[in-house]
């Protein structure tokens, strides 16, 4: 199994007090939904909610988490996607499944042009 | 049984503006890929779809009255009824070994000029909303 871990505390304490802001997520590879452009220099990652099952019909948008990412070069996701891409795909015998994408508390990054703060997302139940 | 790695399709539209705007670069799992279709009313015939699971909408939220509506959609453009070799081509990257490319599938980039079959001339990309 593989894991896509981002922690974006930097001074290394998992006590966000922010309800959908935790400074830790991580998320088995199959629930990543996709990457897109969010702007000139940011992307943003989507998950299938740990949280919320997102059967709430009146709601629709329960259920996704997100994670946005910025990189210091404009228009550079082509770049940006595939670096992630390369930690995501790193063989198991490296790291035993767990990729970590993107750890402010250790300065680990995809990429030297993508920012070390980033933000993380989720969506929590009704 | 869970995979342990993924090929990525990617797709990035002209730049509507200055520089890359939201939505115009998208790139999904070769696992949540639909299918193809080619488009209903495309008389030039230039017309080849790649549907997705929405991205931004929770696959389990359904609109049983917008159905049609729930999937994210890549449109190329192609050379005119070149659709099967393109599907083919793009078969082809699906199926290949995965050290050739590491996941990373550029189906069509507008900006940088590269398309995975030289039919290919654009696309357009296509993301529902989160909310209906």
């Amino acid at each position: 199994m593989k894991m896509l871990y981002f922690m974006n505390a930097s001074d290394g304490n998992f006590n966000s007090s922010t309800s959908t802001a935790p400074d830790a997520v991580c998320y088995p590879l199959s629930k990543l939904k996709g990457m897109v452009s969010k702007d000139a220099d940011e992307l943003d990652l989507y998950f299938d909610s740990a949280q919320a099952a997102g059967t709430d019909e009146a709601n629709d948008t329960s259920g996704t988490d997100k994670i946005t990412i910025e990189f210091s070069t404009d228009d550079a996701h082509k770049a940006a996607f595939k670096d992630i891409v390369e930690v995501i795909n790193e063989p198991n015998h490296r790291n035993n499944g767990f990729a970590v994408i993107m750890d402010a508390a250790n300065s680990i990054k995809p990429s030297s042009d993508i920012v070390q703060a980033f933000t993380i997302l989720t969506d929590n139940p009704a | 049984m869970e995979k342990n790695v993924e090929k990525f399709f990617y797709f990035q539209e002209a730049k509507a503006g200055g520089n890359v705007a939201a939505d115009e670069v998208a790139m999904y799992k070769v696992s949540d890929f639909l299918g193809f279709d080619t488009q209903a009313g495309d008389t030039n015939g230039t017309t080849l779809n790649m549907r997705f699971k929405p991205m931004k909408r929770s696959a389990l939220v359904t609109d049983e009255g917008g159905v049609g509506e729930e999937t994210d959609v890549m449109v190329l453009t192609v050379a005119a009824n070149t659709q099967k070799s393109v599907m083919a081509s793009i078969l082809d990257k699906m199926n290949e070994p995965f050290s050739r490319d590491n996941g990373f599938i550029v189906v069509a980039d507008v900006v940088g000029s590269e398309f995975l079959n030289s039919n290919i001339t654009s696309v357009v990309a296509t993301l529902r909303a989160a909310t209906a």
